[in-house]
């Protein structure tokens, strides 16, 4: 069942475009990630669908009625900004009354929301701490619920874990991806993160991702897919972190065979693929955990890069590179240093992304025999 | 000059909770080093020592003299700041400010702010207003002020995190071809890892006014003399779990694990222990493997750079672990058997700290 529906939505701010064309359904009890850098549009996204502010073109339907025109406090939706603070006089079953206390619920029903919540969350035993007296962990906890608490039909989050500190952000992603899953909970979420590292640790089997990009969906679809298949350029260049790196190559011929070419040492051949190949030039990409710094077999072509630096990562080692005069990142993944100016690495064919260059999108991950499949 | 020990070193702000207490170190000459921990963890506290803007018990020598006593503008220290301290002037003047009270021609005062301007890419900008910069350019105009002393030691305060995220990479790799060009004793402190790992060789991770290890990087992270380190260095980080050491083994409750020999003296002391092994270093297997520990996998977590992370459940459900690697062909509930590879298995007493071994 449709929850929410958006048809058309269009948001000027000044006489700039904020939002353009959003149109999406949003099935009830589902979960989606909308991704977008800073001043994609979520935050306006969100406070349309609240009710904060109006849109300029389009229609909003809730539960299937149109609430374009009404209020955000006669909508049923829950929002949770990124600077959620918590009461700090209020005790932590006070902080996740607030909300109902607002709308003058009666104390009977207040205990027996603010129970049962804090039970799904498993802090049952925090309600009569002080806020001062939690943890960063047990703190966001309470936020989630003093958020779930409220009724709601659709419940936004807002960057929830941005101002997190790491350690913090790898174990809450995991742990709101329980909550928001665990039985009872009858919520449906849209969740906002600029990180794609967060959206991955957040999806599940079937939850989606809406890509936002100034103001527009540029793609949306199951999130794990998003990274093993980038739907083009623009996503890649965008949300993985480190971000694929781009060789331009055009078709060329040499004797019976054609060659998508971009340098000496990047060609790939492509005569078993021709049929495939209708224009002159493409965009090949390759993700920076594919430069392997072992020689593994003979199908890997070395590539000699400059070394500009090599960052230590606590998941592993960023290196930035310089090749054929542009920037190249590569990730290998253990921390580790590596000295010198210049870097031997190896890449294997089947790890490029062939990508049109006048649209954009992706053409097929290159293979070095054809198995009959698009 | 630059050699810098300390010894003994305490210090509190309120004659009550020492801010960092017990610190030994000795930075070496030339060498690159880091002071990396959470806010809180007395790093700053420490620096503000070894510039002498606090006075602690115990002693700071430079180069074997006692220097504890000695005035900030008397110790052969260079500094930079977390924000970028500019004066209202020219780039220019800015870097010749410090060259100001040199006995050195004004040809050669040129000369030195004109190799630096070259080394830090802020030739092109000599001539603007330094206020009216970015951040990031601001403080390359600091770096290049606290550099042209020709101080034999440098200590950055953070000095990346007020500036735009999106210049970061840039400025760090100019510090770090300066540590490359510019031999002298760097002291960086951190709470961001990545930096710490990135530019400097041995690092010092403190926590509550201590330090807890003071190693060299790849150390750090391979061999935690701590739990806490073990922790907080590596993303995700050290699985940690307790046992107790039984009939000659390491008894886990729902499995166990042969106990080394060299490491049974050790244990006859610590009956508990916990365990530290980082998620990489498991090795997992789809079959039944002697010696192998069956888990089964209750959560995949996708992560960016072509892996995986499993998170694991023993037997009776008394342990979990996490694994990390490229795990494509695992589904959730699909049982496992999971090597743990002696060497990468440190043990640790129930307070963190590491079993020598």
């Amino acid at each position: 069942m449709t929850i929410l529906r958006l048809e058309g939505i269009e948001k000027r701010i000044f006489r700039k475009e904020i939002l353009q064309d959003i149109s999406i359904q949003i099935k009830k009890r589902s979960f989606t990630v909308i991704l977008g850098s800073m001043g994609a549009g979520k935050t306006t996204l969100f406070k349309i669908i609240a009710g904060c502010i109006k849109p300029n073109k389009g229609r909003i339907y809730l539960r299937g009625e149109d609430v374009t025109d009404l209020p955000p406090q006669k909508r049923k939706v829950a929002m949770v900004f990124q600077t959620f603070n918590l009461y700090p006089n209020l005790t932590v079953y006070e902080n996740i009354a607030s909300p109902l206390r607002a709308v003058h619920k009666s104390n009977h029903e207040i205990k027996k929301k603010v129970l049962t919540q804090a039970e799904i969350l498993g802090i049952s035993s925090l309600l009569y701490k002080h806020v001062y007296e939690l943890s960063g962990g047990e703190g966001q906890r309470v936020l989630i619920a003093r958020a779930l608490v409220k009724e709601a039909d659709i419940y936004l989050f807002d960057e929830p874990l941005t101002n997190l500190d790491y350690k913090l952000r790898e174990g809450m992603a995991r742990e709101m991806k329980n909550i928001l899953s665990a039985e009872g909970f009858e919520g449906t979420i849209l969740y906002a993160t600029p990180n794609y590292e967060e959206a991955l640790s957040m999806s599940t089997t079937n939850s989606n991702t809406i890509l936002l990009q100034n103001g527009r969906i540029i793609w949306s679809g199951p999130t794990l897919s998003s990274y093993l298949k980038p739907p083009c350029i623009t996503f890649a260049e965008n949300f993985p972190s480190p971000p694929m790196n781009f060789f331009e190559s055009r078709l060329i011929e040499e004797k019976d065979d054609v060659y998508l070419f971009a340098n000496d040492d990047i060609k790939l051949k492509v005569t078993h693929l021709k049929d495939v190949f209708q224009e002159n030039e493409y965009i090949l990409g390759l993700y920076p955990y594919s430069l392997h710094i072992e020689k593994k077999d003979e199908k890997m072509i070395p590539i000699i890069f400059n070394l500009i630096l090599v960052e230590v990562n606590p998941s592993g080692t960023t290196l930035h590179l310089e090749y054929d005069g542009k920037k190249v990142t590569g990730f290998l993944p253990h921390p580790q240093d590596l000295k010198g100016k210049q870097l031997k690495l190896f890449i294997y064919p089947h790890d490029f992304f062939i990508f049109s260059k006048k649209t954009g999108e992706l053409i097929m991950k290159y293979r070095s025999i054809n198995n009959g499949k698009n | 000059m630059a050699k810098i020990e300390l010894k003994n070193i305490a210090y509190s702000y309120n004659g009550k909770i020492n801010a960092v207490e017990n610190i030994n170190l000795a930075f070496s000459k030339e060498g690159r080093y880091s002071l990396l921990g959470p806010s809180g963890c007395g790093k700053t506290t420490l620096l503000k020592i070894i510039i002498g803007l606090l006075h602690p018990q115990g002693k700071v020598f430079f180069d074997g003299q006692d220097m504890t006593d000695t005035s900030v503008e008397d110790r052969d220290i260079a500094m930079l700041f977390q924000f970028p301290v500019v004066y209202p002037m020219s780039v220019f003047e800015n870097l010749m400010f410090p060259l100001q009270r040199k006995e050195i021609s004004r040809k050669e005062k040129e000369k030195k702010v004109l190799k630096i301007a070259e080394l830090l890419e802020v030739k092109p900008m000599l001539n603007e207003q330094a206020n009216k910069l970015s951040l990031a350019d601001a403080q390359t105009v600091a770096l290049g002020r606290a550099l042209i002393k020709g101080a034999g030691v440098l200590l950055l305060d953070e000095p990346l995190s007020n500036v735009e995220p999106e210049k970061r990479l840039a400025l760090r790799v100019k510090i770090k071809r300066i540590q490359e060009e510019e031999k002298k004793l760097y002291i960086y402190v951190t709470h961001d890892q990545s930096e710490a790992l990135t530019l400097s060789d041995e690092v010092a991770v403190m926590k509550h006014g201590k330090v807890v290890q003071f190693d060299h990087k790849e150390k750090i992270y391979d061999e935690p003399a701590d739990l806490f380190v073990g922790y907080f260095i590596g993303s995700p980080g050290m699985n940690i779990f307790k046992g107790e050491f039984k009939d000659d083994r390491l008894d886990f409750g729902d499995f166990t694990l042969p106990a080394f020999t060299h490491l049974q003296k050790s244990l006859e002391r610590h009956k508990k222990f916990k365990v530290g092994i980082r998620p990489e270093y498991l090795r997992i297997s789809k079959e039944e493997r002697k010696g192998w520990i069956p888990f089964t996998c209750d959560e995949i977590e996708e992560k960016a750079g072509g892996v995986r992370l499993l998170y694991l459940r023993s037997k009776n459900n008394q342990n979990e672990i996490k694994a990390l690697g490229s795990y494509f062909d695992i589904s959730v509930k699909d049982r496992l058997w999971v090597k743990f590879p002696d060497e990468r298995v440190k043990i640790y007493d129930e307070e963190g700290k590491r079993i020598v071994t």
